[in-house]
């Protein structure tokens, strides 16, 4: 729904309204005769609305993070005022007299700068204080030993699964798979515990679990076996091995190795529930450098998700890479100017075309489960009981079997080739946007 | 990947699958092949680790070198270049909220400005909009419109769409069914036919014979009621074979249709009982009348029979009658129903409200009302339908189970308003369930005048009534003047609710989004 344009449209801050609730009560209020004082200085908006009570309430948004604070009650983020006084600034800029922020503003500017400030001092600090060196090796001395353990008793196991066959495992209970993801958690390797879990809902799951299965235990083995020979890998490999097994960075940690600036084009975004996680995945595409990005923010029970992408859009902004040897997992360094609406979707001409990336990305990091993938010129096609797409050539890709939305993407293409973006997991495609006809279109909660 | 490789997965995987206790891995290819001398490198310190490796290197080559399936068949044809634009985005975000659940009641006044402001629906919603349309068939009437190029050419890939948006079943000769009506869903049909009735009586006609004796009973009177769409004389012989059915309910329904057709057979049968059964002679103008003055009332007497016969049975006198009325007064209802009105005010050469008046001073005005209120909505007597419709002092004379409110939709727009604002212009409030159900009663877009004056009226003292005069606002705010509800909530904020008011800004919004 995004056509290019500067800056921030109605559609696109709505895009950040915590509910539809919110997204309507803030319609309500993006109407100038609904503020007592409003004014803008370029970047930050504030506005003065009057509520329920005595006093207005004081509402601050920052259009370049985005960020937002107001003092109404409200626990939604961002609250009706502050979409509302967001909206008045998209549909017609002029509305907000230019001006200098108040004292309350200007507080509230300096409170977030002194913060960032602050994460940069302390970023700093941590960079340049002589660490004790040694105390940080044993430490992780002895958490290397404690996943070498781990993944012996994995390697045992899995042998002992092997030797009685898969055919039995299939029968196992849920403790079974759970006790071994378990022991391994024990053992500082979560990465590899929920690849252990993730066994139990394939050894359980439907046709062609079989081969799932040995694709999946085949993983594992090459994961423990890569361990054993870490030091002897090349050091992108190296660093897979360890994101894989769980070994986390610190995000100064991954910042310091540098960050790339470019024009990101978020091209798809999905939140994954586990457990009581969740964790969102927006992916990204530099629009000069051609590199693909993918940001995961992770939010524990009802703690607010970040709004700060938004698919469609185009962001100015700095990424920091982990070090991988296909690096994709990203983090938002530093944004650099207000988002754009985006007015295309690059992607492969063919499915061969593709596929061969795909290919050279598996040869580079075996372990990847997702890989962004967009064809440039596609017709969604019935494949079946399911969707497929078509590319110039005939050849076809077949799209995820849980995807709900197919018709919408019919109805995007009306049988001309449209752009479609989305997760390739090797078998199917699971889409996440489409462009076609001038118009984006974001398949969020594409599940059936 | 080659087949090679393939056949080794396969191998790969039976043995994994039994057990390598049972059954070992298999050796590498030797063949020479990259695959085989890799497979051959990796480390096989037990034969379980052989196996896990091997599946290792394996999984990622095939992964990696998947071929993809190629499909040459002849593409479908695309959709046509789009004559009108799409809807501005404000427009596209009305209509998404509306699609999804929130205010929808005001869809079809969404879809009659789109039309006249020349827009179409954006493509990612034409499949939320032909689906509600295939529910709702109030939003057909502008679906060609606002669906454009792209939403017929989407709703030919679909038989539950391409009904509603009229390709599916149009092409061919009328009494040739089409592909499309005889896998419709049972659920659908009733509907699709009303929609084709809409546009071609016989083509429906037609397709409704074409499956009938193959239609489970109980379908049945749901797919004769959608005759009602476009009925004519044309159906009639259709209809009268359908009172010989073997179900109760479909008998009923044919025979309810007949009586709508003041030409059928049905309805001289009717007649000729109700004239017998009821008599209306003009006013007595003799001596006495003209000395008390006026013309006097007609004459009405009733000659009720004592018993049903099966033609009686056969033409729909029958049954039980409600709570509180005798079994002759029945007949007589259900007779009456059928008879165009006019017979009676021709008969006693005076204007319905005289023989209404007439009717009110016999024992059996709750019958003679009542039939005469079926008969004129079934015959849409203008001229019948005022006097009838139910004022407070009427209300009571009507049977259970009729709605005489309806009466005000056989009226023109403005003399069914100035019929219920004669009845309320003397009340303060409305709140009488009786009152407010008139005034629900028009059902076309309000006048101002007539917005302004319920709305008025559409207070109370008592919580319990706010309550209920609440529930009948929100039904009445998509048929509400804009313009005067709004300057009416603007005056009196205590009417609406909240949300009521935001729905009234919503109606507002939308429509200007879509002036040109």
């Amino acid at each position: 729904m995004t056509e290019p344009a500067a800056a921030w449209t109605p559609e696109r801050v709505l895009a950040l309204a915590p509910d539809p609730s919110a997204a309507r009560a803030g319609q309500g209020l993006a109407a100038v005769r609904k503020w007592v004082s409003t004014g803008s200085d370029g970047r930050t908006l504030w506005g003065e609305c009057q509520g329920s009570g005595r006093t207005p309430y004081q509402v601050r948004v920052d259009t370049l993070e985005p960020a937002w604070r107001c003092s109404c009650p409200s626990r939604k983020l961002p609250c009706k005022h502050a979409l509302g006084l967001f909206l008045l600034h998209a549909s017609s800029p002029s509305s907000l007299p230019a001006g200098t922020p108040p004292p309350w503003v200007a507080e509230w500017i300096a409170m977030r700068e002194e913060r960032v400030e602050k994460r940069q001092a302390k970023a700093a600090e941590a960079a340049a204080k002589p660490v004790d060196a040694e105390a940080q090796a044993k430490r992780a001395a002895r958490r290397e030993e404690r996943v070498t353990a781990g993944l012996d008793e994995l390697e045992r196991w899995m042998a002992d699964l092997v030797r009685q066959g898969l055919a039995a495992a299939r029968g196992r209970p849920a403790a079974f798979w759970e006790g071994m993801a378990a022991r391994l958690v024990d053992a500082q390797a979560p990465g590899a515990a929920r690849l252990v879990r993730e066994l139990g809902t394939v050894a359980t799951g439907g046709a062609g679990w079989e081969g799932r299965l040995l694709e999946a235990l085949g993983r594992l083995r090459l994961l423990s076996a890569a361990w054993r020979r870490v030091d002897a890998l090349p050091a992108g490999v190296q660093e897979d091995v360890r994101a894989t097994l769980g070994f986390a960075l610190r995000q100064e940690e991954v910042v310091a190795l540098g960050t790339v600036r470019d024009r990101w084009l978020v091209l798809g975004q999905r939140v994954d529930e586990e457990e009581r996680l969740r964790v969102q995945r927006s992916w990204l595409r530099g629009e000069s450098t051609g590199r693909d990005a993918l940001v995961l923010v992770f939010a524990h029970g009802r703690e607010p998700l970040d709004t700060s992408l938004t698919p469609g859009t185009i962001v100015d902004a700095s990424l920091a890479f982990h070090p991988s040897a296909l690096p994709l997992r990203a983090l938002v360094a530093e944004r650099h100017a207000a988002p754009a609406g985006l007015g295309g979707l690059p992607g492969y001409p063919t499915v061969d075309q593709a596929l061969g990336a795909y290919a050279a990305a598996v040869a580079a990091h075996p372990w990847l489960e997702e890989f962004p993938l967009a064809l440039a010129a596609a017709i969604p096609v019935r494949n079946g009981g399911g969707w497929a797409l078509r590319d110039a050539g005939g050849a076809v890709m077949p799209l995820w079997p849980r995807f709900g939305r197919g018709w919408e993407l019919m109805a995007l293409s009306g049988g001309h080739p449209v752009a479609v973006f989305g997760e390739w997991d090797g078998e199917a495609l699971r889409p996440l946007s489409a462009f076609g006809g001038r118009r984006f279109i974001h398949f969020a909660a594409g599940a059936e | 990947m080659s087949a090679a490789a393939e056949r080794h997965w396969a191998t790969l995987l039976r043995a994994a699958l039994l057990g390598t206790e049972r059954n070992p891995a298999p050796p590498p290819p030797a063949d020479g092949s990259a695959l085989g001398d890799a497979l051959a490198a990796v480390a096989a310190e037990t034969p379980e680790t052989a196996l896990l490796s091997a599946a290792a290197l394996l999984a990622a080559y095939r992964r990696a070198g998947l071929v993809p399936a190629r499909d040459d068949r002849p593409l479908a044809e695309s959709a046509a270049e789009e004559r009108a634009s799409v809807c501005p985005p404000p427009a596209t975000r009305h209509l998404a909220t509306m699609l999804g659940g929130t205010y929808d009641a005001l869809l079809p006044e969404w879809m009659e400005a789109a039309a006249r402001g020349g827009f179409i629906a954006p493509p990612e919603l034409l499949p939320a909009l032909l689906d509600a349309a295939t529910r709702d068939e109030r939003l057909r009437a502008h679906l060609p419109a606002v669906a454009g190029e792209r939403g017929r050419w989407l709703a030919a890939q679909r038989a539950e769409w391409a009904l509603v948006l009229g390709s599916g079943v149009d092409a061919g000769r009328a009494d040739e069914p089409g592909d499309g009506w005889e896998t419709l869903p049972a659920e659908a049909r009733p509907g699709v036919l009303a929609e084709i009735r809409g546009r071609d009586p016989a083509r429906g006609m037609a397709l409704l014979r074409s499956t009938w004796a193959a239609e489970a009973p109980r379908e049945r009177a749901a797919l004769l009621q959608a005759l009602e769409t476009g009925l004519s004389m044309e159906d009639e012989p259709f209809l009268e074979a359908a009172l010989d059915d073997r179900r109760k309910e479909v008998r009923t329904a044919a025979a309810g249709l007949l009586a709508r057709l003041a030409g059928s057979c049905l309805v001289a049968r009717m007649t000729e009982r109700a004239r017998r059964w009821l008599v209306v002679s003009p006013a007595k103008t003799g001596l006495l009348a003209k000395l008390t003055g006026g013309a006097g009332e007609p004459v009405i007497e009733l000659h009720l029979p004592e018993a049903v016969d099966k033609a009686m049975e056969r033409d729909g006198v029958t049954g039980k009658p409600p709570y509180g009325v005798g079994e002759r007064g029945w007949w007589l209802a259900q007779a009456l129903g059928a008879v165009p009105p006019r017979t009676w005010s021709l008969a006693g050469g005076c204007a319905p409200r005289d023989l209404v008046a007439a009717a009110a001073k016999t024992e059996w005005r709750d019958v003679l009302i009542n039939g005469w209120a079926t008969a004129t909505l079934r015959h849409r007597d203008a001229e019948w339908a005022e006097p009838l419709v139910p004022r407070p002092e009427l209300t009571r004379w009507h049977l259970a189970d009729f709605d005489g409110t309806s009466l005000l939709e056989v009226l023109p727009p403005e003399r069914a308003e100035a019929v219920v604002l004669a009845t309320i212009r003397p009340l303060r409030t409305l709140e009488t369930g009786d009152v407010l159900h008139l005034v629900s009663g028009v059902m076309h877009p309000w006048s101002a005048e007539y917005t302004r004056e319920v709305l008025r009226r559409a207070t109370s003292a008592k919580p319990y009534t706010v309550q209920m005069i609440r529930e009948f606002i929100s039904a009445w705010l998509p048929r509400m003047h804009l313009g005067a509800a709004l300057s009416e909530a603007a005056a009196h904020p205590e009417l609406l609710s909240t949300g009521q008011t935001a729905m009234l800004h919503h109606r507002h919004a939308m429509l200007e989004a879509l002036k040109r």
